[in-house]
């Protein structure tokens, strides 16, 4: 999977770093004082590297927990986000990753217990009956990579037994095994991207298959984990209600829809800047060459047609989901580097 | 739409097996700076030291701007570690007099070792650390990353000297003979840095003709930018832009040619809407 793997020399000796080496035999390894040597380097090419991206192993030295932005979550009121990974796995044309970095290398923050510390230490500023959400999943996908670098398997750890701190992880990946090999827990939400099966052919390159992902909700379901579905982004299409009402059809045919956690729904948008490189990345590609139009320093739909879709796809997930269990996604992607 | 390789070596003797095996000719009035090519391939004698370098990088960029090269610098080095005649390429490269560091990146897979390099400003004799040594590197990738980015940069070095066998021990016969008997490596790593330039140039082979705008109206270079963007956008929607048709014809200037295709492809898109 990875050929060329760079190691920061200050974690070069951690437990996890050989844990991830071991996995990876005839990988080149490369030591580097910081990572930012490689990864914020000027003279790259994004698109070649999302072929044949490497590793990079580093350590995180601060804002190991940020703030989430306003209008991220699903209903809490103490938001925080993580990213012990930088860039993905898959290669969704419409994620502001895409246009995030200079690089699409993986960087992988080892230092997981720093992370963890720093969610307590914020757990430890709300009294105990206040529900502190922390989302991962918002710099990569939470658990593409999971076989490898054990995330989810860590924090489910770092937070068993403490009920007012809720963990999201978000992913369109069904690497669920760390889930399955444990006892289901209360406090974590598995939230599945979707989008309708011909749309994520098209735009969701590298994301396993629907019918997987559906099959890897149920087990997660059937075995007792709460899941959320997050619709978001809606991609519009001149079909895009056939299209979704599928989609709908399909996953509460498989899912028990009492049990889902909760539903998020949000149009396709970026900010300005963002979109802007994809343009610059992508001009010959269909999606990104729509006439967007731009409002409040984002770039989405007519705001007619994003009313249009996300009232016409609130009303269907009505059908099977109940009001309070649904969440209109407003957030905006962060300021860019 | 052009690509290829250029490659950067800094001794005579690295470079003739290199000029005879790719059947590569002097590029007529190169006689400050010796330049050979063939179709794909360029080679530019660069002398030794980082300002020779520098300067052949430049040089040969200067000769061929529109071409979209990969980068290659062959020759000798001493090695910390290696054996003579062991082949490396370098998947770091560190500057001793500065500190600075640089990384290619590979996106292929090198017939050879990779290690790491480091370019020093006299012939290093100590070889205490296990990296090769050259005087060229450093300076070439540097140069090379104003023209190219770093997956498209390499350095491939034969080991010539180390604790055990002096750099003085070195002719023009030995050199020539490391490299000629590391042709298929270097044959091999041209071959993939080729692919890679192709690719760039076939993405960029598809930024669209101006020429029919630029003829009739005169377009800033923001304006030239923002033709660029809507007739790729274009493109990419399946939807021709024509030049002559009537509503674009009748435009006064600039500035309506660029409202007018903006608003052929928000109707056109909304057609696809409907």
């Amino acid at each position: 999977m990875y050929s060329n793997i760079y190691i920061e020399s200050d974690v070069r000796n951690d437990q996890r770093v050989s844990d991830i080496l071991g996995r990876f035999p005839d990988a080149n390894t490369v030591i580097l004082e910081r990572y930012t040597e490689l990864f914020n380097r000027k003279a790259q090419d994004f698109r070649l590297q999302k072929k044949h991206p490497s590793l990079i192993l580093a350590r995180k030295h601060d804002r190991h927990v940020l703030p989430a932005p306003a209008g991220y979550g699903i209903g809490g009121i103490h938001n925080y986000y993580f990213s012990t990974m930088l860039n993905c796995l898959y290669d969704c044309r419409y994620c502001f990753l895409q246009g995030m970095y200079r690089s699409a290398n993986h960087v992988v923050f080892v230092n997981y217990h720093e992370f963890a510390a720093a969610i307590h230490n914020v757990v430890s500023g709300y009294g105990k009956n206040e529900t502190v959400w922390f989302f991962s999943g918002y710099d990569c996908d939470s658990l593409a990579l999971e076989p490898v670098v054990g995330m989810a398997r860590y924090f489910m750890d770092s937070i068993e037994g403490k009920p007012n701190v809720r963990l999201e992880l978000r992913t369109k990946s069904t690497q669920i095994r760390s889930l399955l090999e444990r006892e289901p827990m209360d406090n974590v939400i598995v939230a599945f991207s979707l989008t309708p099966a011909r749309i994520s052919n098209e735009l969701e390159l590298k994301v396993p298959d629907f019918e997987k992902r559906l099959t890897a909700m149920r087990r997660l379901q059937e075995s007792g984990w709460q899941i959320g579905l997050r619709l978001d982004p809606l991609i519009y299409t001149p079909d895009y209600q056939h299209q979704y009402q599928a989609l709908l059809e399909r996953l509460f045919s498989v899912l028990n829809a009492d049990e889902i956690h909760s539903v998020s729904i949000g149009v396709f948008r970026l900010p300005k800047g963002f979109y802007k490189s994809l343009e610059r990345l992508y001009p010959d590609d269909s999606f990104i060459a729509q006439p967007f139009v731009s409002n409040s320093g984002q770039v989405s739909y007519p705001l007619e047609l994003e009313f249009e879709m996300k009232d016409w796809c609130f009303r269907q997930v009505n059908r099977y989901i109940k009001r309070r269990k649904i969440f209109f996604a407003e957030i905006q992607a962060p300021e860019m580097n | 739409m052009k690509f290829g390789v250029n490659l950067v070596v800094a001794l005579r003797a690295e470079a003739q097996p290199l000029i005879e095996h790719f059947e590569l000719a002097r590029v007529p009035g190169s006689n400050q700076i010796p330049l050979y090519q063939n179709q794909h391939l360029a080679l530019v004698l660069s002398g030794i030291g980082k300002a020779a370098a520098t300067g052949a990088v430049k040089y040969v960029e200067s000769q061929f701007p529109d071409r979209n090269a990969a980068w290659l610098n062959v020759g000798i080095a001493g090695h910390g570690s290696l054996q003579i005649g062991d082949r490396f390429m370098a998947d770091s490269i560190h500057e001793r007099s500065s500190s600075k560091s640089w990384y290619p990146i590979f996106l292929f897979t090198p017939l050879c070792a990779t290690g790491p390099l480091t370019s020093v400003d006299a012939v290093e004799t100590a070889y205490d650390e296990a990296t090769g040594y050259d005087m060229e590197a450093a300076a070439f990738i540097q140069s090379a990353s104003q023209f190219a980015t770093l997956e498209l940069i390499h350095s491939f070095k034969i080991v010539s000297d180390n604790s055990k066998d002096s750099v003085n021990k070195l002719t023009r016969h030995t050199v020539a003979e490391f490299v000629r008997s590391s042709i298929f490596e270097i044959e091999r790593t041209v071959e993939s840095l080729n692919h890679l330039a192709a690719e760039v140039a076939r993405r960029k082979a598809h930024i669209p003709d101006l020429e029919p705008f630029l003829h009739n109206w005169k377009f800033s270079v923001t304006q030239q930018h923002q033709l660029r963007k809507l007739l790729n956008k274009s493109r990419a929607l399946g939807y021709d832009i024509e030049p002559v048709s009537d509503s674009i014809r009748d435009c006064i200037d600039s500035g309506s040619v660029i409202d007018e295709l903006t608003q052929m492809l928000a109707m056109h898109w909304q057609r696809h809407r409907d």
